[in-house]
């Protein structure tokens, strides 16, 4: 039985069940720009973690206000920056909610922030198992 | 040692860029918001810029035109790294001066790669 965060993913994004958490092409070619230096990563890993943990919070709150704009620029900041940490699922829903506000067919305020949120954590501990 | 200026907001983006271009031999001029960016490069007299499109205060689109409409800001060759993909916001870029545009995420090593070709040109 699917997740239903997953299902709600799917439902409201469109995005697909299968789409990998992590975009394994670009964590190589991270790797292989620090010179596989697996401690490099770590601190962009824990960049990432610090930047994004206010970043969510923002999310939770620009969404509770029904601020479109105001999310928008925090759900960019959060594709951007996990696109570049090769956190794919992460990066590809929050592109879709910036898509939808683009558009102006962005209504999913409830349910934004949660599934943010469930895609971070889970990316954060996938990756963090490829540094283990 | 050439003196790149990387004006972006993204700390990840900022710690790759530094990382690379540092290890490449360059000296790093960092910003995180497009409004210190033309005090800073006039300052520092980069040799090569890189700009978030999406930078809060003055975004990379603006900066391009500041940069071209300053007689010594405007040889300097501009790098935009953008998360649009959007064909028409490249060639936006582009013709407004951009050398470059890469869309995130991209290979470091790429975007090394030809800071290397635009240095040298």
């Amino acid at each position: 039985m699917p997740d239903p965060f997953i299902s709600q993913e799917t439902d409201l994004f469109s995005l697909e069940p299968g789409l990998e958490i992590l975009d394994q092409e670009q964590i190589d070619m991270l790797l292989e720009a620090c010179e596989s230096d697996p401690a490099f990563m770590r601190e962009v890993v824990d960049t990432f973690r610090s930047e994004s943990e206010p970043k969510l919070k923002e999310i939770e709150a620009q969404a509770a206000a029904r601020d479109a704009i105001e999310l928008r620029r925090a759900i960019h900041f959060v594709a951007g920056s996990a696109a570049n940490t090769g956190l794919l699922r992460l990066s590809e829903l929050c592109r879709r909610i910036e898509t939808q506000i683009d558009e102006g067919v962005f209504t999913a305020y409830g349910p934004v922030p949660a599934l943010v949120r469930f895609e971070h954590d889970r990316a954060l501990i996938e990756v963090e198992k490829k540094l283990a | 040692m050439k003196t790149i200026l990387i004006a972006d907001d993204d700390p990840v983006m900022v710690k790759l860029l530094e990382f690379n271009l540092k290890r490449a031999g360059h000296r790093v001029e960092i910003c995180r918001e497009g409004l210190s960016v033309v005090a800073k490069a006039c300052d520092v007299r980069p040799d090569l810029a890189i700009f978030d499109l999406m930078l809060p205060g003055r975004s990379g689109l603006e900066l391009i035109v500041d940069f071209k409409g300053d007689g010594e800001l405007a040889e300097i060759p501009i790098i935009v790294v953008t998360g649009q993909g959007k064909g028409s916001t490249r060639h936006e870029l582009l013709k407004a001066g951009a050398s470059t545009v890469f869309t995130k995420p991209f290979s470091p090593t790429i975007l090394i790669n030809r800071i290397s070709e635009l240095l040298s040109s």
